[in-house]
């Protein structure tokens, strides 16, 4: 098992990379601080209570399937890899930390097979489950369809302004809120690629509270010329136009099947206003309030075990009192600089260094 | 192979394809988001979804650092509208109102002859 501590941390280097070197500066809550700065104040805590939490429930009877249904989805839990380089922080033996690095992959390989997407897929339908799906969805086919046109304007209006409300909500960890999977061949030169977003009324964002729906999920079949690829943490590439290559698509919010180019209008609309009702509130907040933001969307994720467990989801007040005094600046300065110097290097040694600060052994 | 500046072209990291041609908008905080007008080629040092109302208005979007796998690449994707990331200088060299053609499949952009 070891090996597969090695593979996660050279993935995580990888997707760094490929990010482009500056990423942490450019990736929102950027330029109000840059996401390692809070990951540095919450890894000590996310990771402990992450291990007691699954330590508690594994003495409870649950299994690691049972687990790993509770988290969700693959990529919300691949989102709590992020923290691992200052997972030595946090007060777990070098045993405990590999114990729980090893239960994250365990749980993500429950969803999929390639748990590091190394195909650049990210497929969780079996073929069964991929029949039955088609089954149960009532496809628009935009072939005879009159306004073609307006569907694929509408829809990718849609999947953006979805997009940029889930890493609103959940900052650069936006798989917290979205599990993209596919591209699944389907014959006919067809593919189909999924778009699933949930928890889009977090309760750490009152200003989502109006928004009537909590779900939506939107299959989308393109012509199989379109390139698409993904990546562990669920960031989808694509080097080809995705919306002229659309050919059918469903849409089922809260469970119930929209088929209107008119509703989705009205779903989009929806979004566009609690976003401009968020961001204006967002913006607003200074440094120390937005971080404790970004610290919730992380414990978010451990919210359905402590469910489980009867016990508050929210991080420690420890962690609240860190952030208010400032307590790791020192730090930050130090490895801040580090950052600056390390983007200076050449991509493969940017890389190496990137997978040893990210071991967590 | 990439043209060279002295022919007007600035280049950047090809984001998403396409070709548009549209004033620009130098967007530099949230603040000013409200001079953006619909068609209008959002430029900026980096976009976070407080620009969405400014992207969901714009034509093209180009910006001066990022990668692929930025807000501005992955939602100017989704939209089917061109961008260019990683200019290093766009906020710098261009100007409000000129007219630019931006290419996402090349990276590059050009400014329009007045």
């Amino acid at each position: 098992m070891p090996g597969m501590i090695d593979k996660l941390c050279n993935t995580i280097a990888e997707c760094l990379g490929g990010s482009g070197k500056e990423a942490g500066f450019t990736v929102w809550p950027s330029p109000v601080f840059n996401p390692i700065e809070a990951e540095m104040y919450l890894a000590k805590y996310f990771y402990e209570r992450f291990y007691e939490s699954v330590k508690k429930l594994e003495k409870e009877g649950y299994c690691k399937a049972d687990i790993a249904r509770m988290l969700k989805a693959p990529s919300r839990i691949a989102q709590t890899t992020w923290p691992m380089s200052s997972i030595k922080l946090a007060s777990l033996n070098k045993e405990q930390r590999i114990n729980l690095v090893l239960g994250i992959m365990d749980f993500i390989s429950f969803y999929r097979k390639d748990v590091f997407c190394e195909k650049k897929k990210n497929l969780l339908y079996s073929e069964p489950g991929l029949e039955r799906v088609f089954n149960e969805i009532k496809v628009v086919d935009l072939q005879k369809e009159d306004n073609s046109e307006e569907f694929k304007r509408e829809l990718s209006k849609l999947n953006a302004a979805l997009f940029s409300f889930t890493e609103l909500l959940y900052f650069a960890i936006h798989a917290v809120g979205h599990e993209f999977h596919g591209p699944y061949n389907i014959g006919k030169n067809e593919i189909m690629v999924v778009r699933e977003f949930y928890d889009l009324k977090p309760d750490f964002w009152p200003f989502t509270s109006p928004l009537p729906f909590d779900s939506i999920k939107i299959w989308a079949v393109y012509n199989s010329k379109t390139n698409m690829e993904f990546d562990f943490f669920n960031r989808i590439r694509s080097s080809t136009p995705v919306s002229e290559n659309l050919r059918k698509f469903s849409i089922k919010l809260n469970g119930r099947l929209l088929s209107e180019a008119g509703k989705i209008k009205e779903v989009t609309r929806e979004i566009e206003a609690s976003l401009k009702k968020g961001i204006p509130e967002i913006a607003k907040l200074e440094k120390t309030a937005l971080m404790k933001k970004y610290v919730e969307a992380y414990f978010f994720i451990l919210k359905p075990l402590q469910d489980k467990l009867g016990k508050d989801w929210r991080p420690p007040l420890q962690l609240y009192e860190e952030i208010e005094s400032n307590s790791r600046k020192k730090l930050w300065q130090e490895i801040s600089k580090a950052l600056q110097k390390s983007k200076k290097l050449p991509l493969e040694e940017f890389k190496k260094k990137t997978a040893t600060i990210f071991d967590p052994r | 192979m990439r043209r060279r500046e002295s022919e007007g072209i600035l280049n950047g990291t090809p984001a998403s394809p396409g070709v548009a041609k549209g004033k620009v908008r130098i967007i530099l905080g949230f603040e000013s988001l409200n001079k953006m007008n619909h068609g209008d080629i959002l430029v900026t040092k980096f976009t976070n979804p407080l620009f969405t109302p400014a992207i969901l208005m714009a034509s093209a979007v180009v910006t001066d650092e990022g990668g692929t796998l930025c807000h501005a690449a992955i939602v100017s994707r989704e939209l089917g509208i061109p961008c260019v990331v990683g200019t290093q200088k766009a906020t710098k060299i261009l100007s409000d109102n000129e007219e630019i053609v931006v290419d996402g499949e090349k990276g590059e952009i050009e400014r329009c002859q007045a």
